[in-house]
Order: structure tokens, then sequence, then C-alpha cells
């Protein structure tokens, strides 16, 4: 008999704690949607369900299983907030999808000239952005076709963090203005860090070095970095760096005061376009560094650096150098 | 009594599966909106 009511207070408890749970976690999110709906309001966030049919001109295959709309997030100054696009062709089943597609731009403006960034990509299923939301990292590159005139074609590579709910729908990019062929090359250097990684795992960044000549991308490679979690209260970490394409080495040191010294050394090759054309001795660098370490780093820059070139041949080998401090 | 204890057990799964997915969803909720409030993502 003791037996008996002692299991039946146990699944009494269990209960209980179960019922106090799902109270907590539904007040949770009807405070969460309240925020949402406010970021809605607020222009911060596209809005549910309301989603503007593509573009007729848009040829949509039956293959689609999201939409991609563009936001130009709030402190973005270089886009009209007005424009949206869509991104068609995510195969399903999909975890890195590539994905085309073309959103319009505000008549007068001259995309060559301008420089994007701070974009948002927030893909949703069904053609709403009811939560869930499918959030996939990506990189997104902008290709001006002058041609076409009021459109950009829009190429991305979307990683599927669905599964991870940390990782935020990140995306930095950069629309360079066109240069005189073999004159300057520019290298956009992009951090983008996976998250939801970062509590347990360590601190990965994922990075994405393309470069421009001419106006067209000469070379880009993909590259990892790592920081062990052990590494995060040390004086001086050394990072385990992965490269596709291209090898990666560099350092990040904590400083006591808090903030971070990273030194990235990049070893780049770049293909001659035509073999006519003459390696300069030096290459101007933009470098933009994006991190988020949760709880601790917030890294933010922008900065321009040069680039060696020795080239031999039809490749040439260069480093880049970034060396600075940055604060959390 | 053997069904009792088989819809006991239904309810609990169920109920575990309920907290989790909610849990998971509001955890994406959260990210969103500290992200957005914070500016974390420029």
């Amino acid at each position: 008999m003791v037996n008996v009511m002692r299991k039946r207070l146990v699944y009494a408890c269990l209960a209980l704690i179960m019922a106090m749970g799902l109270g907590l976690e539904v007040h949770m999110h009807q405070y969460l949607s309240a925020d949402v709906q406010t970021l809605i309001r607020q222009g911060s966030l596209p809005p549910y369900g309301r989603i503007p049919a593509p573009p007729a001109h848009l040829h949509t295959k039956s293959s689609v299983t999201g939409n991609g709309y563009l936001i130009p997030l709030p402190k973005d100054t270089g886009l009209d907030a007005n424009w949206s696009g869509w991104i068609t062709e995510i195969p399903p089943g999909d975890q890195v999808a590539s994905v085309s597609g073309s959103f319009r731009i505000p008549h007068g403006l001259k995309p060559a000239v301008r420089h994007f960034s701070q974009l948002a990509l927030w893909v949703g299923t069904g053609g709403s952005f009811r939560a869930p939301y499918v959030l996939l990292q990506s990189t997104l590159n902008l290709y001006v076709n002058e041609q076409v005139a009021g459109l950009i074609p829009v190429r991305a590579n979307l990683e599927d963090c669905s599964s991870n709910a940390a990782c935020l729908a990140h995306l930095r990019t950069s629309l360079l203005p066109p240069v005189s062929p073999g004159a300057v090359a520019t290298i956009h250097m992009q951090f983008v860090p996976v998250v939801g990684q970062a509590s347990w795992l360590g601190f990965w960044m994922n990075t994405r070095l393309i470069v421009r000549q001419g106006g067209h991308v000469a070379d880009s490679a993909i590259g990892r970095m790592y920081l062990p979690p052990w590494a995060a209260d040390q004086n001086s970490v050394e990072t385990i760096v992965e490269a596709r394409g291209n090898p990666v080495t560099g350092s990040v040191t904590a400083l006591p005061n808090g903030h971070w010294h990273v030194s990235i050394d990049w070893h780049v090759t770049l293909r001659r376009p035509w073999p006519t054309t003459a390696w300069p001795a030096a290459h101007l660098v933009h470098v933009v560094a994006t991190g988020w370490y949760p709880r601790k780093n917030y890294i933010t820059h922008l900065k321009t650096i040069s680039l060696h070139f020795s080239a031999t041949g039809e490749t040439g080998r260069g480093i880049v150098s970034y060396n600075d401090e940055v604060k959390p | 009594m053997r069904y009792r204890k088989l819809i006991g057990i239904g309810a609990l799964v169920a109920g575990l599966l309920a907290l989790i997915i909610l849990g998971l969803t509001d955890l994406r909720l959260y990210v969103i909106v500290h992200a957005v409030r914070h500016d974390v993502l420029g």
C-alpha cells in the first residue's frame, strides 16, 4: 500500500512539473511572439504570411520548397527599405543549396557604385514566415547585370541551420565598383560565425574570401577558423584553420582587458584572368570581419590593407595579413 | 489496467515532446529577438 502511494506521489509530481514546464513555455511563447510582432511593426522583420507574390518574370520551378525574402537591416543606409526579392530553386531536402533569383531595385539607383551590406536573408517554408522559422545561414554575392537595368541577379549558397536553434541568418556582402582588369584586386574576407557551435564545441567561424579583379570574382575560398573552448580564457590562443581551396593560418589572442587580438595570414592563389595581364606589386585589400561570440565578443571591422604578390606563371601567391585588436 | 499504464506513458512522452518542441521554438524566437534588438547582425 505504501509502495502504491509512493508511486502515485511520484507520478503526481512528474505531472505537476510537466504542467508547470508547459505553462512556462506557453507564457514564454506568448511573450516572445509579442516581441516578434513588435519587431514586425517596426519593420525590422518581415511580416508573417504577407509575402508579396514573386515577380512574374521569375521562373519559379516546381522544386521550390522555400522562398527567400531579402530585407535590409535597420542600420543599412545603402538600401531602399521597400525593396524585396525572391529566391527560387531550393532543391528539397538539400542541406546546402544554391539558389538564384533576382530582385528589383528602385529605379534610378546605380548598383555598380553601391555598397550593399548588412542584409539578412530569412527563408520561410510554404510561402510564409510563420514560426518556426527556417533560418538559413548564407553568403550572398551580388552580381550586377548592367544589361538588365534595375535587376540584380542573386546567387547564394545556403546552409541549412534549421536544426541549430542558435543559428542566425547572417549575411554580409559587398558590391564593389568595377575596376579595370589587372589594376586592382579587391579581397573581401568574410567571417560568418556559426553561433550555435560556440557554447560547448568551441568558437567556429566560417570564413569566405572573395577576390575580385576587374569587377569579376577571380577567386574565392571558404575556410573555417576554430577556437577551442578551453582556450577562451587563456592569454594566447592558436587557431586551427581549415580551408577549402586556399590555406589559411592565423591566431587569436585573448587579451587581459577582454579584447581579442586577431592575426590571420591568408595565403591566396590568384589565377590570372588573361595571360597578358601584368601582376601588380600590391593589391588593395578590404577586410570585413564580423564575428559573434555569445556573451563575450562582437566583432565588426572594416579594414583596408595591402596584399603583396609574387607571381610566377599563371598564378600568383599572396599573403593577406590581418592583424587587429578586436573589442568585445 | 494495462491500457491505463500505456496511456500514462503516452501522455508523459507527448508532454515531454511538446515541452521540447516549444522550448526549441522559443529559443529560436529568443535568438531572433535578441539579434535584432541588440543589433548583433550588423
